[in-house]
């Protein structure tokens, strides 16, 4: 990934999420955002998981 | 100053010998406080009055015979995430409402305030559990008591700096991806994350909704036992309290390791590229110690244990990105310059990110319980170095090393952190024993056993001595 298409995504991101930061401030995370994508993408790339599910709970009821 | 009790324990039976009272103790924590604290930085509120009005309530019980238990009389310290009646929860922060936990106290607060222990004050932590400490920001910075140009950890430094320097016996840290056991292996001493569930976190603020934990942090196993008999137990009030029966955890402790399965992971725990030889050969050593007591000790693979980190690290700062997107929207630059650009990494996943970790979760939770099918605990090091000069840490300084103590955050399961030597710069060493679900007498045992036949947890450094 180009660094000037990482900028464009993490400003995007930042973006959309209401967040302004400074260049300064952007600029360190066009440095970080490879490594964490990475990381999140290591998770796809292990097939054991692909039909696991989430380790999530909800329930229905609101009385407990 | 040094004789001052150094553990829960010990100061229970001069308390109950009457060769002090809680008012002589108190006294005299609260004089290390104003000695110690300017230079170490561990609280942000003493709670002088209220704390000497509790050790007069436990001493007058003493009087009339009553005794509660074994925190009766005995001080203590909250991290100040925590929600207690007498003094205002700050998180560290300027964007905490000051009004939040206003005139209420934390399930663990109640239940200690039950046992008639007595509440020291409210200590530093990183700002919200995350992150680094920001001089800018008004609040104590914590140092490391073995080495003040060293940090201190986090989030609950303020807890680890009091304990090992002798200012509380005991405290309350929170733990979401390391946070109780980072410190306690920083600082020298002993720190406890039960089973997620095991311990209310009702009257908290939240990092990680579904990783956080408060548990105990002390000099010594037994003494994280005594806290955990206390704050152990079921809460209606917090939706991931599970209602498991609390075991007697003193009854487990007896001593002996024999025909203990002890498992060590030796892939990444033990050979991931960051982890140093100091700490390598005195965890190595550690376990030689308990297999020449009679326990059983086998190598054992725990597949995914990196990807488990980061996994936990994406829950994490999606959950946490969640709590604080208003105030990260609003007020950027009031958090920390090192807090802000933490919380927003959950901007940067998407949603499925988040929702493949937690799959991602279901899968390494169930590979780590076949691991451990025939072992009883795991031992690992707790962190891969010794404590780090303050002024090499940055928020990204980290992100590329290894990590041991996410993944049980990941699992839910019990890790308890305990001392096992000291560097050749005379910084602690520390390694972590994992236990199954709910089985905290199992890693306690072990760690009580091996805390008798050492002493690094009662190690006191040079700045507190004297």
């Amino acid at each position: 990934m180009a660094d000037a298409d990482t900028e464009t995504i993490v400003r995007a991101l930042f973006s959309t999420a209401g967040m302004t930061l400074t260049d300064e401030q952007i600029a360190s995370f066009v440095r970080l955002y490879p490594t964490l994508r990475e990381q999140a993408d290591r998770l796809w790339a292990i097939p054991e998981v692909r039909y696991e599910q989430p380790a999530l709970l909800f329930d229905a009821r609101t009385d407990r | 100053m040094t004789s001052v009790p150094l553990t829960v324990a010990s100061a229970g039976k001069a308390l109950r010998a009457r060769e002090i009272s809680s008012t002589e103790l108190t006294t005299q924590l609260l004089a290390k406080v104003k000695a110690l604290n300017p230079a170490l930085g561990a609280f942000i509120t003493v709670t002088e009055e209220s704390a000497l009005a509790e050790a007069a309530a436990a001493d007058a019980l003493f009087g009339k015979g009553v005794d509660k238990g074994p925190l009766q009389g005995i001080p203590y310290g909250t991290k100040d995430i925590i929600a207690t009646v007498n003094a205002p929860t700050t998180a560290n922060s300027n964007i905490l409402d000051r009004a939040w936990g206003h005139g209420y106290d934390a399930t663990v607060i109640t239940r200690m305030r039950e046992q008639g222990a007595v509440g020291l004050g409210k200590l530093v932590l990183s700002e919200f559990a995350i992150g680094l400490p920001d001089p800018a920001m008004g609040f104590p910075v914590p140092k490391n008591p073995w080495n003040v140009d060293h940090s201190a950890g986090g989030s609950s430094s303020g807890t680890g700096v009091a304990v090992a320097s002798g200012m509380i016996l005991c405290g309350f840290g929170t733990d979401t991806g390391g946070s109780i056991r980072g410190p306690a292996a920083y600082n020298g001493h002993s720190g406890l994350k039960a089973t997620f569930g095991r311990v209310s976190k009702t009257g908290c603020v939240p990092l990680g909704y579904s990783l956080d934990n408060i548990g105990p942090m002390a000099r010594s196993v037994e003494d994280c036992a005594l806290m955990l008999q206390v704050i152990a137990g079921y809460d209606p009030a917090d939706p991931c309290s599970v209602d498991v029966r609390v075991p007697d955890y003193g009854a487990a402790m007896t001593g002996s390791v024999a025909g203990l399965r002890v498992g060590v992971p030796t892939a990444y725990f033990f050979d991931a590229p960051g982890l140093i030889p100091e700490v390598k050969t005195a965890v190595l050593a550690a376990i030689d110690k308990l297999k020449s007591v009679g326990a059983i000790v086998r190598e054992l693979a725990i597949p995914h244990a990196e990807e488990a980190k980061d996994a936990n690290a994406i829950i994490m700062f999606s959950e946490a990105c969640a709590y604080h997107r208003t105030d990260l929207q609003e007020r950027y630059n009031m958090y920390g310059k090192f807090t802000a650009p933490m919380l927003v990494r959950g901007v940067l996943y998407s949603g499925a990110d988040c929702i493949q970790a937690s799959r991602f979760r279901t899968y390494f939770q169930r590979e780590v319980a076949k691991a451990m099918a025939d072992v009883d605990i795991l031992v690992t090091p707790t962190a891969p170095f010794t404590a780090p000069r303050r002024d090499e840490m940055t928020p990204e300084s980290r992100l590329l090393d290894p990590g041991f103590l996410g993944q049980w955050n990941l699992t839910g399961l019990p890790a308890l952190a305990i001392p096992c030597g000291f560097s050749n710069d005379n910084m602690p060493i520390s390694m972590q024993f994992i236990g199954k679900p709910f089985d905290e007498p199992a890693v306690l045992r072990a760690g009580d056993a091996y805390q008798r036949l050492t002493d690094w947890h009662l190690r006191v450094p040079p700045i507190a001595q004297g």
